[in-house]
């Protein structure tokens, strides 16, 4: 089969280009052709918009930075700087830990919620209806969702003035609003559907035969939980941890606004370095903010096969 | 059976859940009927459409930047 293969090869390739080559070769070098077409625009952009700039921040964050110019000569002032002060370093670990009680406040506040709608509500109609209803507040800008969070949280905010009106407290809580925990409230309630989503998908798409018969062999319903709805909603709750990750560990308008300046996260470093134009050290909290980022991805990709399971 | 009771509960816990995404965008929309001398904090000093005839340009203009507009569209 091999040698014929060869000998046809070397016979197509003795008598020229056109009328000596087989129908399925011609097929699949028309294929790859067209394969290779698709995928150019693609690699094209991500070359030029994705890799190039990347490489460009990674370049730049060796760049001596004087007090308001930045030039092209090669040095590690900017990365010795951030990895010698502490402020710099305690934000780093500031992002990693408020990523990670977002992600899994989001999780656990999410996932019942997935459940209802996904699995206990069979009405498709229905169904469509309760995730409207969860999107319906993103039809405003961001910044007014975080901003929102204001009046509600604060001295003379909404739930001030509720927990006064009912009796539970006397004088009201100055710790709500302006504090970590305004941050991480503001955070789960904007980033809580990204992760409900993905969820409710995985779960919608369990086949109700599957829990009927665990139920029929005698499995309650903890058994029924972990050993089919978790595993088969595994990749629904690894999707919305990327969306939630990704956009959390880059965030930093909700940190600014809520915490009152108290929580520095890496993207308050980058807004406020780029604001009074220090490029190459904005570069060094960028590129340090894009491996941690990449490392969380990657960790998570690591849990289920996505192209497997879609 | 124990799935039989968590459809209600959880089903009060997704409104709860509703109620928590809306509940900033509800705030806003109340005090947004404040009366011109409250800000955005509770109490409502007085229910007014004030803010939303401010928007509109049909208040009267704030007493620092006030430009007489009309009047350099008719004196020459």
């Amino acid at each position: 089969m091999e040698i014929v293969g060869e000998q046809i090869r070397g016979a197509a390739s003795a008598m020229g280009e056109d009328n000596g080559v087989s129908p399925a070769e011609r097929r699949g070098r028309q294929e790859r052709r067209t394969a290779l077409m698709l995928i150019s625009p693609g690699v094209l952009w991500m070359a030029l918009f994705m890799v190039l700039p990347m490489i460009m921040v990674v370049y730049v964050s060796f760049w001596t930075q004087t007090t308001f110019t930045v030039e092209p000569k090669l040095t590690t002032d900017s990365w010795v700087r951030f990895l010698t002060s502490s402020t710099y370093l305690a934000s780093t670990w500031t992002t990693v830990r408020i990523w990670g009680i977002v992600l899994l406040s989001t999780l656990l506040i999410g996932y019942p919620v997935a459940l209802f709608i996904g699995l206990m509500v069979r009405n498709q109609t229905l169904q469509t209806a309760l995730l409207v209803i969860c999107v319906i507040p993103f039809w405003t800008s961001f910044l007014i969702r975080v901003i929102a969070w204001r009046p509600m949280l604060g001295t003379e905010g909404a739930i001030n003035m509720i927990l006064m009106k009912l009796g539970i407290i006397d004088t009201p809580l100055t710790s709500l609003l302006f504090s970590e925990f305004a941050v991480l409230i503001g955070m789960t309630q904007i980033y809580c559907v990204f992760m409900v989503g993905p969820i409710t998908f995985m779960l919608s798409r369990i086949e109700p035969s599957i829990i009927e018969a665990a139920r029929d062999l005698g499995a309650g319903f903890g058994r029924i939980f972990f050993k089919i709805i978790l595993p088969l909603s595994l990749p629904g709750v690894i999707v919305g941890a990327i969306f939630v990750s990704v956009m959390v560990l880059g965030e930093f308008a909700t940190a600014a606004s809520l915490s009152g300046r108290k929580v520095n996260l890496l993207g308050n470093i980058i807004v406020s370095q780029v604001g009074s134009l220090k490029w190459a050290f904005a570069s060094v909290a960028g590129v340090i903010l894009t491996v941690i980022i990449a490392v969380v991805i990657t960790a998570l990709l690591r849990v289920v096969n996505l192209r497997k399971e879609m | 059976m124990e799935a039989r009771a968590l459809k209600p509960v959880l089903g009060v816990y997704c409104a709860v859940f509703i109620l928590f995404l809306y509940g900033p965008m509800i705030i806003l929309a109340i005090l947004s009927f404040q009366g011109p001398g409250g800000g955005p904090q509770f109490p409502i000093i007085e229910w007014s459409t004030y803010w939303y005839q401010h928007l509109l340009g049909m208040t009267p203009p704030g007493r620092i930047s006030r430009l007489p507009i009309g009047d350099s569209f008719c004196a020459r």
